[in-house]
Order: C-alpha cells, then sequence, then structure tokens
C-alpha cells in the first residue's frame, strides 16, 4: 500500500503526551513535534509497516484514548478544532484550512462592529499560530486573511452585516482559489518543459505534481528523478503517483542527487513557505539539491501558491524555529547519538531561478515587492 | 481598410525576410503600423476598447509570427494595448468622477444609486488596477481575480458608457480613439529618441582614463560613448569584431572618426584583454523579464569574462526593448540561425565531401543570438534610468498589462 | 621586469633604513627619512604575536603600556648605564611608535628599565627602544640570544660592524634579489637589537639575560645567526647567488626599453620597421609591419655567410608563416639545426663547445627576428645547448658532431613523436561512444586523437570552432571531413551556443606555465571558460616538452602580436570590409594577439606523455623533465 495513513499519527496532544511521557527511541530534547510535518507525513508518506511498528512502540502500547474536546454547537468555540477538522482533509492546503477556521470565526462571532470581528480574528489567528509555529502556510494565511479583512474594512461596508458575510463568502471560495492557483501555476509552468527533458523533484508536493500531471496529459515526453525524500519518503508517493500517470520515473535516494545531477535539466520543487527574500523554506533536502543545481548551473524552479508567502527573513538554518519529525534509522540508535530531526531547511533565493505562482512567473526578486505591497 | 491591409501585408513580408534591421527601427516600423491601423479601425459606439484592442490584437498575432525572434515586435504589440487599457481606464475613471459628482448632488432623489454608483466606482477601480497590473497577493481574496480581467474591463467600459450615455456619448468615442493616437504617437517619439536619454547618462558611468570594451556594433553604444567624449572624458574603447557580421569594424570606424581612442581586437582576444578593462558596454536585442538578455552572439563569452575579472558588464537597452516573457531554453527558442555561407564559401568544402562517402557529415552553426543569464548583468541602463536585473520584473509591469502577455490565442512561447 | 619591480626596489632601502638606526655620526648612513618610520608597522604586522613575552617582562608590561610613559622610564635605566657608545647610537631622531609592539618587544628590557628607579635623561635615548620594538620584535629576543654571543667576543663594537656590512652590501647593489634583500634586513635589525642589548646590559642584571634568551629566543636565534651568516658572506663574493640565479628564467626582452630595442636593431639581420599606431597596452611587445621584410631578406640571402642556409629557410617560413603550429615549428628548427651542425667546422684555434654554442645562439636569434620563439622551441635550444656543453672533450670534432645530431634525432622523435603517440592513447580511453568532443583552431596532438578514435569505430561528433584571422580551424575541418568524421563547424561568438551538446572539450597548447596557465592559441581561454561555465570538462593535450617553469597569470605581460592588417580585411568577405583605410585614421588601432593564458582552474586534466595529471602538478612534470634531461 502506498499510501497509508499512519494510524499512530493523530493529534498532536496525544503525540505530544506520548513523547513526553513515554521513553522514545532517542531522547529528544525538545519534545514539540512539528504538527504541519506530522500531517504532511500522513496525507504524502508512505509508512513502512516496521516503521510503523516502531513508531507505535515508541509512542506506547496503547495511544491512551484522550478525550477529544469535540465542539458542542452549544460549547465554546474553538479555532484550533474548527482548524484540525479542515486540515484533516488530504486535499486541503494548511493555508486554506487556516482561513476556513478563521471564517468559522466570523461566522460564530458575536461582535457586532468591524472592529470588534477584527480583534476576534487577530486573537484567534494568533492562538491558530501560536497552536503550530512551525507551519508557515499556516501563519501566511491568517496574516493573509487578516490582512484582506482590514482591507476590506477599510473600503467602508455599508453595513457590517453585508461585509460579514461578505468575509464568509470570500472565505469559503478560498479553497477554491488555492485549488485553481495549482492549475494556474501548472498553467504557467507547461512552457518550461520541454521534449526530452528531465526533472528532478524532490519530496512530494500537490502542486508539483499538478505540474507533472498536465505536461504528461499535453503529451509532454519528459523523464522524472524522485528523490525518496526520507525520512517521511513522500517521494515514493510521487513516483506511484507519475508511474500511474505513465511517465517514466526512476527513484533516487536523496543522497544520489549529486550524482544525478549532470542528467537533469532542471529541479522543480515545491515550498512549504516563500519568504521575504524570495528564498523558500521546504522539505529537508531541498537546500542541498538546489545548491548542487546551482553548482552546475542547473534551474531551480520552485512551484508555490502565492497564499504561502510569509514575511519572514531568515539569514540561515537556524534562523527559524525547527520543526521537529521523529526519525525512524530502522536499528536503536544509542541515547547518547544526537539526531538532526528538523524537518525542514531554507534555501536563498539566489540559488532559485523562478518561482512559479499563481500571480506568475515571478524572479525570487518580486517577493519581496509582492509581501510589502501587501503589508504596506 | 483595404490599404492598411496592403501596409500590414508589406510589414509581414519585410518581417519574413528579415529585411528590417536592428530592434529600433522594428519597434518604430511596428508602432507606425498600428497607428495606421488604429487610425483606421471604424470604432463601434458602445465596447469600443474591446474592438480596438481585438484589432490590434489581430495585427500583432500575424506579426509576431512572421518573425517570432524579433522580440521588439510583440513588444510594441502589447505596449499599443496596454495604452488602449489605460486610455480607457483613465477615461473611465474620469466619467465615475463625473458621475460620482452628478450622483451626490442628486442624492436625495436615489440614495440606493449613489451608494450602488460609490460603490461599483471602488470595485471599477479595482478592476481597472488588477487589470493593468499583473495579479498580486492584494488582489488574491479579491473578487476581480478570478474573473477574467479582458471581459470585465470591457463591461465596465461597457457599463460606463452607458451610464455616461446621459453626458456625451459620441465625443467620448472620439475621445478614446484620439488620446490612443496620442499616446501611441508618445510612444514612437520614445523610440526615437530614446538612445538620447540612454547617453545623457553616460558621464555618471565612464569616467577618465577608463577602458571600455564592447562588442559587435550598437547605435546606442556608440552615442553613449560620444555623449561621455562630448563631456570632455578621454578614454579608451576596444571593440571586438562581432564575427560573423563584422559591425565592430563599422563601429570601430565611427568612433574613430568622432574622435574616440578605439582599438578593434579579434572576438577571441576578449578573455586576454578584459583583465585591462573596467567596464564592458553593450547593447542588447531584448531584456527578458527576469533580467535575461537576448544579445548579439559572443556576449554571453564576454559576460562570462567580465564576471571573472569582476568587470562591470552594463547593458544599455531602450525600453522598447523590455519584452514582458521569461525565457526558456532562450539560447535555442529565441535564436535564429543565419546562413553557413557568412563562414562557410559556397562550394568549399563540396571537394572533400565527396570522398566521405556518406559517413562524414559537415554542420554549420551560426546562430544570431546570445543569451545572457541575469546573474552575469551587472547593469540596465534604459532610457528611465539604470536598473538592477532584479527589478526588470517591475519595469515590465509598468509597461505591459498582465492579459496582454499572450497576444496568440495559443500560447506558443512565454508565459 | 624592471618596471614592474621598480617600486619595491625603491621601498625597499628604506625599510632597511627604519632598522637602521645608527646615528649620523656613527655610520655612514644619513638620517633615516620621515617615511620610513610609517613602513614598519606594515611589514611587521605579525610580530608581536610571535613573541613569547619572556617572563619578566610580564611583570612590566602594565607599566610600561603606553609608549609615551615606557620611554621615560627606559630612558633613564639606559643613561643610568651610560654605556659609551649605546648613548651614541640612540641619537638619531625618533618618531612615536605603537604602543602595542613596544610593550611586547620590548619588555623585557624595560625589565632592566624599570628596575632602575631614577628619573630624566635624554628622551632620544629612550624612543630608540621603541623603535627597535616594532622594527621586528623577533629580533628583540634575537638580539639577547646574539648579544650573547658577541658579548663574549667582541662588545658592542661588534654590533657595528655587522651593520656597517649590510650597509655596505646595500650601498654596493642597489637591485638586490629579494633573497639577499631579506638578508640585508635581518642582519640590520640583529646589529641594531644587538646594539640595544648593549644598551641594556648596563642595567639588566647578567644573571636574568642569561636566564631569559635561552627560553625565550632560541628559534630566532638560528635565524639571526644565518643573517649574520649571510651578510658577511656578501661582504665578499656571492657564488651562491649565481646559481641559484640560474634557476629563474630570464625576463625577456621588453620592447618599451629603448636603449635595448636600440642595441637590438643594430645587432638584426633582418631589417624590420615597425608598426604604426601600436596599441598602448602592448609597447613592450615587438611589434612590425609585415611583409615589407621578407623580399629584403630574400636578397640578402648571399650576403648572410654567418646564417646556414637550412636556418636561413626555416627562417623565412617562419615569416611567411608556412611553417606554423608548435610541434612543426620546433621539429623545423631542430632539423635545421642538425643540418647546420653537419655542416660545421671546427674553427682553428676554437673549441667545439664555445664555438658552437655561440653559433647556434647566434641562428636563434636570427629566427627570432623572424618570428619570436615559442616556449617549446625555447625548451629545445635550451636541450641542445646542454647537449652541446656536455659533449666530451675527449671526442673528436666527426664523432661530437654525430653525437649531437642523433641527440636531435632522439629529441625530435622521443620528445615530440612519440609523446604524441602517448598523449593519443591517454586521451582516446576518454571518449566514449556518442560523445560530442569540441575543439578549438588546430592542434597537430588533438588531430590525431579524433582520427585515432574514429579509426578505432568510435562514434563521436566533432565540433570545430574556429576563430578570424587565421582561421586554421578550417583547415583541421577540410582534413576531418575528408577522413569521414562527422563535424559541425562554428565560429568562436557561438561557442555558447553549441557548448550546451558539447560533453568534452579537447584543446592543445603551445605551453602549459608552472602555475598551470596554459599558454595557447588566443581563444582558447574564452572556449575554456565557456565549457567550464557549462560545466564541460576540459582536456589539454600538451607534450612535456612545452611544459615551462615560467608563471604568467594574464595574456597582456607575455604575448606575441600579429599583423594588424589582416584584422581590417575580412577574406572573402568583400561586404563587410568597412576598414580599408584604415591606417590613415589616427584614432583606429588593430591588435591581433597570438596567444593568451587559460588559468588552470579552467583546465580538469592535462594529457601529456607523463599521463593525465590535474593542471596542479605542472610543476611536477618540470622538475621531473627537467631531471630527466640531466640524465640524458
Amino acid at each position: 500500500m502506498w499510501w497509508r495513513s499512519a494510524s499512530f499519527i493523530m493529534d498532536r496532544q496525544q503525540n505530544e503526551a506520548a513523547l513526553k511521557g513515554e521513553s522514545s527511541p532517542n531522547p529528544n530534547p525538545n519534545p514539540k513535534i512539528s504538527a504541519y510535518y506530522e500531517t504532511r507525513a500522513a496525507h504524502h508518506g508512505v509508512v513502512t509497516s516496521d516503521w510503523l511498528a516502531q513508531a507505535q512502540a515508541a509512542i506506547g502500547p496503547e495511544p491512551d484514548p484522550e478525550p477529544q474536546p469535540r465542539p458542542d454547537p452549544e460549547k465554546p468555540f474553538s479555532v484550533i478544532d474548527e482548524f484540525n477538522n479542515w486540515r484533516k482533509q488530504p486535499h486541503l492546503a494548511e493555508a486554506v484550512a487556516a482561513i476556513r477556521a478563521l471564517a468559522a470565526v466570523i461566522r460564530w462571532s458575536e461582535a457586532t462592529t468591524m472592529m470588534q470581528l477584527e480583534m476576534e480574528l487577530k486573537k484567534a489567528s494568533d492562538s491558530l499560530k501560536s497552536w503550530d509555529a512551525t507551519s508557515i502556510s499556516l501563519t501566511a494565511g491568517c496574516d493573509l486573511f487578516l490582512r484582506y479583512v482590514t482591507r476590506t474594512s477599510a473600503l467602508e461596508y455599508e453595513d457590517f452585516n453585508s461585509a460579514k458575510s461578505r468575509l464568509i463568502e470570500r472565505a469559503d471560495k478560498f479553497g477554491e482559489i488555492s485549488y485553481k492557483a495549482r492549475n494556474v501555476i501548472a498553467m504557467l509552468s507547461q512552457d518550461f518543459i520541454f521534449d526530452g527533458c528531465t526533472i528532478l523533484v524532490h519530496g512530494f508536493s500537490r502542486v508539483v505534481l499538478q505540474v507533472l500531471k498536465l505536461a504528461a496529459h499535453n503529451n509532454k515526453l519528459f523523464r522524472v528523478f524522485c528523490t525518496e525524500g526520507r525520512p517521511d519518503r513522500t517521494g515514493l508517493r510521487l513516483a506511484n503517483e507519475l508511474a500511474k500517470l505513465d511517465v517514466p520515473v526512476k527513484l533516487l535516494i536523496d543522497s544520489a542527487v549529486a550524482y544525478t545531477m549532470d542528467e537533469v535539466d532542471m529541479v522543480f520543487v515545491g515550498a512549504d513557505g516563500v519568504v521575504e527574500s524570495g528564498g523558500i523554506i521546504n522539505m529537508m533536502g531541498t537546500y542541498q539539491i538546489a545548491l548542487v543545481a546551482h553548482s552546475m548551473n542547473k534551474p531551480v524552479y520552485v512551484a508555490a501558491e502565492s497564499y504561502k508567502f510569509a514575511r519572514l527573513y531568515p539569514l540561515d538554518q537556524k534562523d527559524l524555529a525547527p520543526a521537529i519529525r521523529p526519525i525512524d534509522f530502522g536499528v536503536p540508535i544509542p541515547s547518547k547519538v544526537e539526531v538532526e530531526r528538523s524537518a525542514r531547511d531554507y534555501t536563498p533565493p539566489q540559488y532559485l531561478t523562478l518561482l512559479f505562482t499563481d500571480l506568475g512567473v515571478l524572479t525570487p526578486s518580486v517577493v519581496s515587492d509582492e509581501l510589502i505591497q501587501l503589508y504596506l | 481598410m483595404p490599404d492598411v491591409q496592403t501596409l500590414v501585408n508589406e510589414f509581414l513580408n519585410q518581417l519574413k525576410k528579415r529585411k528590417i534591421e536592428g530592434s529600433q527601427a522594428t519597434a518604430k516600423q511596428t508602432a507606425e503600423l498600428l497607428r495606421s491601423v488604429i487610425s483606421q479601425q471604424r470604432v463601434p459606439h458602445t465596447n469600443q476598447t474591446t474592438a480596438l484592442i481585438n484589432a490590434v490584437r489581430a495585427v500583432g498575432e500575424q506579426l509576431i509570427a512572421a518573425n517570432p525572434v524579433e522580440l521588439a515586435v510583440g513588444n510594441i504589440v502589447r505596449r499599443v494595448l496596454h495604452i488602449i487599457r489605460e486610455e480607457d481606464l483613465s477615461l473611465a475613471t474620469a466619467a465615475m468622477a463625473g458621475l460620482g459628482v452628478s450622483a451626490a448632488s442628486d442624492d436625495e432623489d436615489d440614495v440606493e444609486r449613489g451608494e450602488n454608483s460609490v460603490l461599483s466606482a471602488a470595485v471599477v477601480a479595482a478592476a481597472a488596477r488588477s487589470t493593468l497590473r499583473p495579479p498580486s497577493l492584494q488582489t488574491l481574496l479579491e473578487d476581480t481575480s478570478e474573473s477574467a480581467a479582458a471581459p470585465h474591463t470591457s463591461s465596465s467600459g461597457g457599463e460606463s458608457d452607458g451610464r455616461s450615455r446621459s453626458v456625451e456619448k459620441g465625443s467620448k468615442s472620439r475621445k478614446l480613439k484620439h488620446d490612443v493616437l496620442e499616446a501611441v504617437n508618445e510612444l514612437i517619439q520614445d523610440i526615437s529618441t530614446c538612445y538620447e536619454q540612454i547617453a545623457e547618462q553616460a558621464v555618471e558611468h565612464i569616467h577618465h582614463n577608463e577602458v571600455i570594451l564592447t562588442l559587435g556594433s550598437s547605435n546606442t553604444v556608440l552615442e553613449f560613448l560620444y555623449a561621455a567624449k562630448e563631456k570632455q572624458r578621454s578614454f579608451k574603447v576596444f571593440v571586438a569584431e562581432g564575427a560573423p557580421r563584422y559591425q565592430g569594424h563599422l563601429l570601430a570606424k565611427e568612433l574613430a572618426a568622432r574622435g574616440l581612442q578605439t582599438t578593434i581586437i579579434t572576438d577571441s582576444a576578449v578573455f586576454a584583454m578584459i583583465s585591462r578593462v573596467n567596464m564592458v558596454i553593450v547593447g542588447a536585442h531584448a531584456v527578458m523579464a527576469n533580467g535575461g538578455v537576448i544579445a548579439p552572439v559572443g556576449l554571453n563569452m564576454v559576460a562570462l569574462a567580465a564576471q571573472r575579472h569582476a568587470v562591470p558588464f552594463v547593458v544599455l537597452a531602450g525600453s522598447h526593448k523590455l519584452c514582458p516573457l521569461y525565457p526558456h531554453n532562450p539560447e535555442v527558442l529565441l535564436n535564429e540561425l543565419r546562413s553557413p555561407s557568412e563562414l562557410l564559401d559556397f562550394g568549399e568544402f563540396s571537394d572533400c565531401m565527396d570522398s566521405a562517402s556518406g559517413t562524414g557529415s559537415l554542420h554549420v552553426v551560426n546562430p544570431t543570438f546570445d543569451y545572457v543569464p541575469p546573474k552575469l548583468v551587472s547593469l540596465f541602463i534604459t532610457d528611465t534610468g539604470g536598473h538592477n536585473p532584479s527589478y526588470v520584473y517591475r519595469l515590465i509591469a509598468d509597461y505591459y498589462s498582465a492579459d496582454d502577455l499572450v497576444v496568440k490565442r495559443r500560447p506558443t512561447t512565454g508565459s | 621586469m624592471d618596471a614592474r619591480r621598480a617600486p619595491r626596489a625603491v621601498i625597499d632601502p628604506k625599510v632597511r633604513k627604519v632598522g637602521f638606526f645608527a646615528p649620523p655620526e656613527a655610520s655612514q648612513s644619513g638620517p633615516p627619512d620621515p617615511i620610513s618610520f610609517q613602513l614598519p608597522p606594515s611589514s611587521n604586522s605579525l610580530s608581536p604575536v610571535m613573541i613569547p613575552p619572556p617572563c619578566h617582562a610580564a611583570e612590566n608590561l602594565g607599566l610600561h603600556a603606553r609608549p609615551d610613559a615606557t620611554s621615560p622610564s627606559a630612558e633613564e635605566s639606559v643613561a643610568a648605564g651610560s654605556y659609551s657608545s649605546s648613548s651614541e647610537f640612540f641619537h638619531a631622531p625618533m618618531s612615536p611608535a605603537p604602543s602595542s609592539r613596544i610593550v611586547l618587544g620590548n619588555g623585557d628590557f624595560f625589565h632592566g628599565a624599570a628596575s632602575s628607579p631614577g628619573r630624566g635623561g635624554g628622551g632620544k635615548v629612550a624612543s630608540s627602544f621603541p623603535r627597535g620594538g616594532f622594527d621586528l620584535t623577533v629580533v628583540n629576543d634575537a638580539s639577547l640570544a646574539i648579544r650573547e654571543i658577541e658579548k663574549a667576543g667582541k662588545g658592542g663594537g661588534a654590533m657595528v660592524e655587522v651593520k656597517d656590512q649590510a650597509l655596505n652590501a646595500k650601498q654596493k647593489k642597489e637591485k638586490t634579489s629579494k633573497a639577499e634583500r631579506r638578508a640585508l634586513q635581518e642582519a640590520q635589525r640583529a646589529a641594531k637589537a644587538a646594539a640595544k642589548a648593549e644598551g641594556n646590559k648596563a642595567s639588566v642584571t647578567l644573571a636574568s639575560v642569561n636566564v631569559k634568551p635561552a627560553k625565550a629566543a632560541k628559534p630566532p636565534q638560528k635565524v639571526d645567526n644565518a643573517s649574520v651568516a649571510a651578510s658577511e658572506k656578501r661582504g665578499g663574493d656571492r657564488p651562491p647567488e649565481k646559481d641559484r640565479k640560474k634557476d629563474v628564467p630570464q625576463p625577456r626582452m621588453q620592447y618599451d626599453d629603448k636603449s635595448r630595442v636600440e642595441k637590438a636593431k643594430r645587432r638584426a639581420v633582418v631589417k624590420q620597421t615597425e608598426a604604426r599606431n601600436r596599441v598602448e597596452l602592448f609597447r613592450h611587445l615587438p611589434q612590425y609591419e609585415h611583409g615589407s621584410q621578407l623580399p629584403d631578406l630574400e636578397a640578402k640571402f648571399f650576403q648572410l655567410d654567418s646564417v646556414h642556409p637550412a636556418v636561413y629557410k626555416v627562417g623565412l617560413q617562419y615569416l611567411s608563416g608556412d611553417i606554423s603550429g608548435g610541434n612543426a615549428r620546433c621539429i623545423a628548427m631542430l632539423q635545421a639545426f642538425q643540418e647546420a651542425i653537419k655542416d660545421y667546422r671546427i674553427p682553428s684555434e676554437k673549441t667545439l663547445v664555445r664555438d658552437l654554442t655561440a653559433k647556434i645562439s647566434s641562428y636563434v636569434s636570427f629566427l627570432i627576428e623572424c618570428r619570436p620563439l615559442s616556449i617549446s622551441m625555447g625548451n629545445a635550444i635550451r636541450f641542445l645547448k646542454s647537449r652541446i656543453a656536455k659533449v666530451p672533450l675527449t671526442l673528436s670534432e666527426s664523432e661530437s658532431k654525430i653525437s649531437l645530431q642523433s641527440d636531435i634525432e632522439r629529441f625530435i622523435s622521443e620528445k615530440i613523436i612519440l609523446a604524441n603517440k602517448v598523449i593519443v592513447k591517454h586521451a582516446v580511453t576518454k571518449i566514449r561512444d556518442g560523445d560530442v568532443l569540441l575543439t578549438y583552431g588546430s592542434s597537430s596532438a588533438v588531430e590525431m586523437i579524433l582520427l585515432q578514435a574514429h579509426e578505432l569505430g568510435k562514434q563521436f561528433q566533432v565540433v570545430v570552432v574556429d576563430s578570424r584571422p587565421k582561421l586554421r580551424g578550417k583547415l583541421l575541418l577540410r582534413r576531418l571531413v575528408e577522413k569521414g568524421l562527422s563535424c559541425t563547424y562554428a565560429h568562436i561568438n557561438a561557442v555558447s551556443y553549441i557548448m550546451n551538446e558539447v560533453t568534452r572539450v579537447f584543446i592543445g597548447a603551445s605551453s602549459v606555465l608552472s602555475n598551470g596557465t596554459v599558454y595557447s592559441g588566443v581563444g582558447t581561454a574564452c572556449v575554456a571558460m565557456v565549457a567550464h561555465a557549462f560545466r564541460v570538462p576540459v582536456l589539454v593535450c600538451c607534450e612535456a616538452y612545452k611544459f615551462h617553469e615560467r608563471v604568467q597569470h594574464d595574456s597582456i605581460c607575455s604575448n606575441e602580436l600579429g599583423d594588424p592588417d589582416v584584422i581590417a580585411t575580412v577574406r572573402s568577405r568583400e561586404d563587410v570590409n568597412h576598414l580599408e583605410a584604415w591606417a590613415n585614421t589616427e584614432n583606429l588601432q588593430l591588435l591581433n594577439l597570438i596567444y593568451d593564458a587559460t588559468p588552470s582552474d579552467y583546465v580538469s586534466m592535462i594529457i601529456t606523455d607523463y599521463g593525465m595529471v590535474p593542471p596542479t602538478s605542472v610543476p611536477v612534470i618540470v622538475r621531473e623533465y627537467s631531471r630527466e634531461q640531466v640524465w640524458i
């Protein structure tokens, strides 16, 4: 089974409790597991049975059934639960889930003025952001929506209720936008995939898959090198999806990138977040692939929806909150051995060639322009 | 109408036969042709913008197909389209403003209508902003980002037209065309004087006793260097001859005639000489949206050499050379192979080809252009000032509308 | 060389003067000029770190942290010591010195100074310490050591002697080699430091002095001794220097040096007229009008009895360009010399070794007049001369002639023909089926490689890149196409366009220099650079006899200028001949460079008869090659 949602990956609370309480294979200095990457792994990752077993062992014999605070209609509304509900849908992007959750805030809000509503939203988005500080698109989605609300209120709608309904409507439409964005990106990138080219992709990205799907649909002749994408092995899933489309695929282990780079014509990666500098934050390994590609003069294309643009400016790898993921090495690791468990890295803009976004094809320098315009 | 068609056909022929040399001349002639197309176009009372746009598009499509490598044609077509949209917008907003005032004056009469109009004015303004500018994060959540911009514009045009019916209908239609023609004239003016504006900046970049290297020939470069000379700067110029066209010889001759210290070097000596050069100044064929340059063949080599020795590589380009397309595989797709006769004489190798009895083969590669990636370019000097390659995207946003990028119905080049 | 070295030569004496603190009345040196005091901090900036501050000094560091504070206390002690010659020594006008250096450098001296409580005394004397300190602090320790030595023998007078020697040496030779200069400086420092030590001796207790140098100044002591030795040697003759000099390649003739050019002209057989409108940057290279001298020379054929006809013929061929290409030129020259040696008769009262060498030299200078020698030819001539020099005196005239001829024969067959075969053998292993090989210009080695690979049945494509004005690639292209290879022809400007498809770049070289620079036909560097940018490996094929120990990192310092007129006219392209009357235009110059220097980082591999080596191993090949030459 290629795609199996691992049962152990449940709610963050459970995992955290388990990791805190039970002894994991390695002592975890920071028990805060990145929920974003957990979800990603759950949605896109390939989970082998032994990994599952090990993870189960790590969590404990029986994940204690923590009482899930299900939100009654009567109960006080929790934005996080709302968000988690949305988040469970594999095809829904994190930012969309965040915006949907915020829309629910508006829906249940008892505010009577725009100002109150904004305050409420701000609070909700802050709690969302602090709930998972590692997810950039969550943060970016919240910021984008808040910004939109303030801008809409600036437009001076005649009456509060209509403005409210308009906001809800927009938020509901946002999922559509994000879906549409993928298609736009796929369209834009078609020109860059020429017959006979070899494309290297890293990990699993819905946008990249969409791009390749469309290219295959357009009868382009190309071949794809997929990295394995450890530790979640998300690359295997992409390879599987592509094989279904009859695209020639070659699987590489993550460390074979430099070896194969001279055959590659372009590198396509997705992004978890696009930061102010025009660089991207993406799954671990992107940076080294970009470095290798840069040193061999191969173009690196990033496919990312514009709602992933975030007002962050990391200077180096350690300048962003680490997103911790459990890593399975197949063998027990002595407790003295430290394990680097960050799930993502930062790729500076000078190693990226172009960004394909729903705003068009952009050079990395445009990202800052867009962000400045939005948040000015 | 028929005489426009003959004009168009004539120009198409010239383009196809590559009779027009240089992007400036091409740009100018394209603009002139489009001007006559617009002036000949009969505008209906409603949807005049759409009518004009469609007319220009129809011609533009043909022109671009005639010589897809001459990007200046496409640039000018898009510029003209952009001008039409801009003029329409300015007329529309002017009409709106007038309407808003009138609505405010008789607000007691119909409050709802007034509110409506104010609201729709905001919407139209937003729509207009989004049509004239590429989509941005700002517009992501707004209504207009989804509805295709072009029909919206037309509808807004129709709407405003309908609403301003009470004001003055006949004059408006004439006004739009008149304004567009004015603006196109301005564009033609700009194209023909762009090198003067570029040359004005020469003093800021060329210092005393510098050594400048250039390759091939470009009028802009000639004027630029001469302008610096005029300002009493004494400097030396190395001119690489730019085989196989050897236009460097012409440039060198012209420079020497104008009193500049000029040295002709072979193209192969570029690397040898670059270590003694202070600045490379070259012209371009087209500047792409990512800051890359389509330039006469050989310039990528020069740019690499300049990078090796940290010599600034300065590209002079009039704004008509700014192309809103992102290049993909530009070395091949945006290039043109010229005749082998520039390298080998006809029949020069026919004797030994026979003896080869089919096993051997001989190809001659004689491309016209080189693609210089943006990281090798230090500076662009355009008629609007100096710019970094990373800022070219913004210049392009100023000159072109997002939905004009694809003039052709089926997108085959660029985004 | 002179022009480039000049600034250093000017500066150096000043540096030396700094070390030189002897007052006018004590020695013959003038007062140190003010500029000199600015120099030492930069030249010795590292020294404070190197010196281990002696234990005593440490206690006193605090006391003497500020230069102005230190000097007064220091000076008293010296004054108190009242060593007669020391006060004399320290009379030179002083400049304030950087504090850190003083403290570190002179800490040990100050120890003595601090121990004496008195105040007052000559300011001049005091500030001499800082100066000694910042000159080179290592020497301060060293000086202590040397002081012991000197003290035991001669006392203060010895120091003066050392210094004087140094001074003499300096005045004797204005342009000294770097090594010499360093030795000089060291000697002077030693002298000064020793003198200072003298000054200190009075106040510092002997015991403390003895302890300190023993542990602090051990390594410097060695240096110092060496320098003293060097400076003393200089007083006499300098045979070792001469020996070493031989290793350094002779500077080439610089044609912007008027007097030397005049001299050369008087000797010249070939009357070359200088070109007009020479390029300013290349005034140091010879540039002649082309074509004017050939008829002149032909007319003189019978008058020039000093030049052997075979050599004469080769010279004419060089001049007219009939023989070109490194190997061809070299072989032609060697065969002409062979011919000349065959016809050679030892004149009466002369030895073969001396006379033949002179004769060969005159031939060579004739050839140089025809066309500047390539580096490979220089190497071949060097080989021949060394062979002549080693001809045993016991051999008869005919025997030695035969042995020389066979030597030349062997050189040609082993170093050129066989070497080429080895190169081909190596290079062919690097060609795979489906490769696209790019070559630039025309290299005999590369041509052989391509033909050999084709004969072996490898399937590959060849891209021949060519450049004006010689268009030698066209000739290569013709030969390849005739052999049935599938070829693509492009101009050098199109190299970025074609490089996408290329998998290997093979280029020949005129010479490979010791820093890995490949000296080859102009344009090679461009091709290698583009290949490097496209990450295509660049393989340089070059026989080991073309390697040279000279270094060069640009293409301007040494090069050859071709006939500028060929630039102006484009063969068989009448439509573009815009420059027919270019010479009339005052501001227009044409430059026809022959060679350029490819930086070693563009080169992936050098294929020689020693195998495939990285460019970093060129000095190794040069070393091994010269050793082999000795064995022959």
